[in-house]
């Protein structure tokens, strides 16, 4: 199998269980306080972690699919060099913006290397390292996909990508 | 707050040249913390982006979103939108303009059933647009009338928009659910007129034929089981059965029993799917709403909300003129930006000026969201107008020309309803939720 | 030279005790500092949440924030024995025992060793139970009774030792929850109970007072350790005066909370403790059994000082 889809298959498997993991678990969560009349301390803690996850992989998914909100209205009216100079502009912010998120979130992580959530003890190198983890994904992504616009000669097209 | 004021004007920038919309967001809150860093500091501020990131998603009540985004897909994917477009065309009859009118009656009740705008454009739009045109109408009105309707969605429950606020105000969600059924109603009648007062000079087509009574009973039938969705949402928060979080828990399990079960439609290969378009979808908006935090953030240790405030402040002590200044604002800034990111942004900084003037926070939340959604059927940042637009294959300038009288029946409902809270408060009052 | 600024950061509102009690503390900062200290307030979790405001303070980009000495638990395990029920007699006896220089001793080491330079203790008050259901006078009285707990395995196993039905709910839920009848009450003290109106949504606040947690305010310790000398010392006096005031204000607004509530029709009861004390027994040893070393010393400590060894 192919890296990239290897890689694809990560950001999907991951997606999905965590989601649906998540929708059980908060129906468990409502089944225990109607039916059985409590709770279950955990739940919550877990949950909220998980979407964390959830959205961090999800955001590379999505960078993959093009279904991050970008506004192309205005930059495909303009003549085609500003466009390209703008584009250019756009890409390298995106760059650095990923770079400085991966980098913060990194240290982030390793500076709770020796700590954990309340409830149920995850390890916070573990729930705070899923940030600089889908940072990377992101960035692997957006990269690829810069890479193949600039050489199928797409990168400065008013065509929205599919 | 001149560095306040840059780093807005930075990100409407960034935003303006096609950069994403959360990396515009983080963009400009890492640019905060980088002069926050140079002045006076003890330590490392860059550590605001993954905690902005963690706390920005990681927070329980936010958990309503991918819910509702779930429960959205399930239905949609289950064919209720036929059904529902139906259902509305059957209660419409031979009114005048009678596609319009039902187009923005389905999008009313798929309101009840997804929480955001887009969806309700893409599906709704996806099957009258092309049955508008048709049935002769031209495509900017098609376009216009779609993009203009499918904005009740985040107003009538549930609401994407309407959690975000919750959360980052602090205020209860089940109550500006509640809050937002008026107005919702009032936008969707507010269309319907304009519908009615266009039709007058433009005569648009009016259906001639009537449905047999038998085909009115399966139609009624079939649009029951989608239509009891946003009754259990609706009143199982006012029965204080379930809070909003678990309402979205039980809107997926109808769904899945629906879509499985009852409509049989389904297949268990779906269910992936579905989960992964969901999971997308709820990436897309929540990056967006934790990068807004970061921003958020950096104007806060800039002083922005204190500032802004006495700006208000030294402007009028009328909550009329306030809330007359904060609707242009709004309209303004709607029309730019992401509603979710403005609500992470400006709910923090002007709910409390509000409660200040006297307003209270749930009508607040009405209005802010109102002003914020009206910008999503116009030009630049429309997504629904984009989204319509595309369906029909027609220039988005020619859609937002055509959009304009509806804009203008949603602005008088947004004014109606910001200096006569009565309408957005007396249902969550009269069920105790609001004191 | 300009003005040293430290940032305050806060989960509570402006105004109310605590708030009030924020800005008290940020002039006598800047009194004695002779106006070389810039004090901002940053309520409402403004710049994030308790958690982000200690790591901020670890980090050093947050200079100075309040939190639940149970909260300092997520960086140090001694800080969990603040969530065992009944440990001080009352709100004012916590003070009195982590002031004293034996306990004091202990919890600022530990403090300090995290990243945070504690300059006041706040009374918090006593926690204690309101529902919508019947007064509670013993165990059994809590029989079926839906009370919302907290994000703590303590705090929320103790609920449940009690009597009741712990739920975890988030706290922006909470007054609606009780409203809809989705829970049955909550616990907190007077103070928090008058100013969120839960006298609207439940009749009967029984004085069962089970968790007693003062709030320590603190400093970053890499902020503290980079003043100079007369500017940690003015610190330092700040922190004293602000102790003396908010808990001399504190105590006049459990009294007049508690009087607010029965105006407003909330029966209020007073609750012998014993049935309840022994119930929660089991657990208080477990965690002690389980507990490292350094914690159980503690425990004896607290114990010494509060029994006026
Ligand atoms: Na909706
Ligand atoms: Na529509």
């Amino acid at each position: 199998m192919r890296p990239d889809r290897i890689i694809e298959l990560f950001e999907e498997i991951v997606s999905v269980l965590t989601l649906g993991v998540i929708v059980v678990l908060v129906l468990v969560q409502v089944f225990f306080r109607y039916v059985l009349s409590s709770g279950l301390l955990w739940v919550d803690e877990l949950v909220i972690n998980l979407m964390v996850l959830l959205v961090l992989v999800g955001a590379a998914l999505a960078t993959r699919n093009g279904a991050h909100i970008d506004l192309r209205l205005i930059v495909n009216g303009l003549q085609p060099w500003l466009r390209l100079v703008l584009k250019v502009l756009g890409t390298l912010v995106t760059i650095v913006f990923l770079l400085v998120l991966i980098w913060a979130s990194a240290g982030y992580a390793y500076d709770s290397r020796n700590l954990a959530t309340t409830m149920i003890g995850i390890p916070l190198w573990l729930a705070y390292g899923t940030i600089p983890l889908g940072g990377v994904l992101i960035l692997y992504e957006f990269l690829k996909l810069t890479v193949r616009s600039v050489r199928d000669g797409t990168f400065n097209s008013d065509e929205v990508a599919p | 707050m001149i560095t306040g004021v840059s780093l807005i004007a930075l990100l409407f920038a960034l935003i303006l040249i096609g950069v994403p919309v959360y990396v515009s967001l983080g963009f400009a809150g890492a640019v905060g913390l980088l002069v926050i860093s140079m002045g006076q500091t003890f330590g490392d501020p860059f550590i605001a982006i993954p905690q902005s990131l963690y706390s920005g998603i990681g927070f329980f009540p936010l958990l309503a979103i991918p819910l509702f985004i779930l429960a959205g897909e399930i239905m949609n994917r289950s064919g209720i939108t036929d059904r529902l477009v139906k259902f509305s065309v059957m209660l419409i009859g031979r009114w005048p303009a009678s596609l319009a009118n039902a187009n923005i009656l389905a999008s009313m009740f798929f309101g009840g059933i997804t929480g955001s705008a887009q969806a309700d454009t893409s599906a709704v739009g996806g099957v009258l647009i092309p049955a508008m045109e048709k049935e002769g109408y031209s495509k900017e009105i098609a376009v216009a009338v779609t993009a203009s309707s499918s904005t009740v969605g985040p107003i009538i429950p549930p609401s994407i928009m309407m959690v975000i606020y919750g959360v980052s105000v602090g205020t209860s969600i089940g109550a500006l659910f509640i809050a937002g059924v008026v107005p919702g109603i009032l936008i969707g009648l507010s269309l319907i007129a304009t519908v009615l007062v266009l039709d007058r000079k433009h005569k648009f087509p009016r259906r001639t034929g009537s449905i047999p009574m038998r085909e009115k009973l399966t139609i009624t039938k079939d649009a029951m089981w989608p239509l009891v969705m946003p009754g259990i949402i609706v009143g199982g928060i006012l029965g204080g059965v379930v809070t909003p979080t678990e309402a979205g828990a039980l809107a997926v399990l109808y769904a899945l029993i629906f879509g499985y079960g009852i409509q049989r439609s389904l297949t268990v290969s779906d269910l992936p799917a579905m989960l992964r378009r969901t999971a997308i979808l709820t990436a897309a908006v929540m990056l967006i709403i934790s990068c807004a935090k970061i921003l958020s953030y950096a104007l806060t240790v800039f002083q922005m909300p204190l500032l802004i405030g006495a700006f208000f402040q030294s402007i009028s002590e009328s909550p009329i003129v306030f809330l007359l200044l904060v609707n242009i604002l709004l309209l303004v800034i709607g029309t730019f930006m992401d509603g979710g990111a403005s609500l992470i942004i400006l709910s923090p900084i002007l709910a409390p000026i509000a409660v200040s003037y006297g307003i209270d926070p749930v009508h607040f939340g009405v209005i802010m969201v109102l002003n914020l959604i009206i910008g999503q059927g116009t030009p630049p940042l429309g997504l629904c107008l984009f989204i319509a637009s595309a369906i029909a294959k027609l220039p988005v300038e020619r859609g937002a020309k055509a959009i304009l009288p509806f804009i203008g029946a949603e602005v008088a409902v947004l004014f109606v309803v910001t200096y006569w809270p009565w309408l957005a408060l007396a249902l969550p009052r009269y069920f105790g939720f609001v004191v | 030279a300009d003005a040293v600024t430290l940032k305050f950061s806060a989960v509570f509102p402006a105004g109310g005790q605590q708030g009030d009690g924020a800005v008290q503390l940020g002039k006598y900062l800047e009194e004695y500092s002779d106006g070389k200290i810039a004090f901002q307030f940053f309520p409402s979790s403004q710049l994030g949440n308790k958690i982000q405001s200690l790591e901020g303070l670890r980090n050093g980009s947050i200079e100075m924030t309040e939190a639940a000495a149970t909260d300092l638990g997520n960086f140090s395990e001694l800080w969990s024995i603040f969530a065992l029920p009944f440990l001080f007699n009352d709100g004012a006896d916590a003070i009195r025992v982590v002031s004293d220089p034996r306990v004091a001793k202990i919890l600022n080491e530990d403090a300090e060793a995290n990243g945070f330079k504690i300059i006041a203790w706040w009374n918090m008050g006593e926690r204690s139970i309101i529902n919508s259901k019947r007064p509670v006078n013993s165990p059994e009285d809590l029989s079926g009774i839906k009370i919302r707990v907290m994000q703590s395995p303590m705090l929320a196993k103790a609920i449940t030792a009690m009597g009741a039905t712990g739920v975890p709910m988030a706290w922006g839920e909470v007054y609606t929850a009780v409203q809809q009848g989705v829970i049955d009450g909550l616990e907190n003290s007077p103070p928090v109970i008058a100013v969120n109106k839960f006298y609207e949504v439940a009749d009967y606040y029984s004085l069962t007072q089970q968790f007693i947690i003062p709030d320590p305010q603190m400093i970053s310790t890499k902020v503290f350790d980079s003043l100079s000398p007369e500017l940690q010392d003015a610190v330092m006096k700040a922190g004293e005066a602000s102790q003396k005031d908010f808990n001399a204000k504190w105590e006049k607004a459990v009294a007049s909370d508690i009087q607010l509530l029965k105006d407003k029709g909330v029966q209020v009861n007073e609750v012998d403790k014993a049935a309840f004390r022994k119930a929660v027994q089991p657990l208080v040893d477990e965690y002690l059994a389980s507990a490292d070393a350094k914690t159980k010393a503690l425990y004896d400590t607290i114990v010494t000082v509060r029994d006026g060894g």
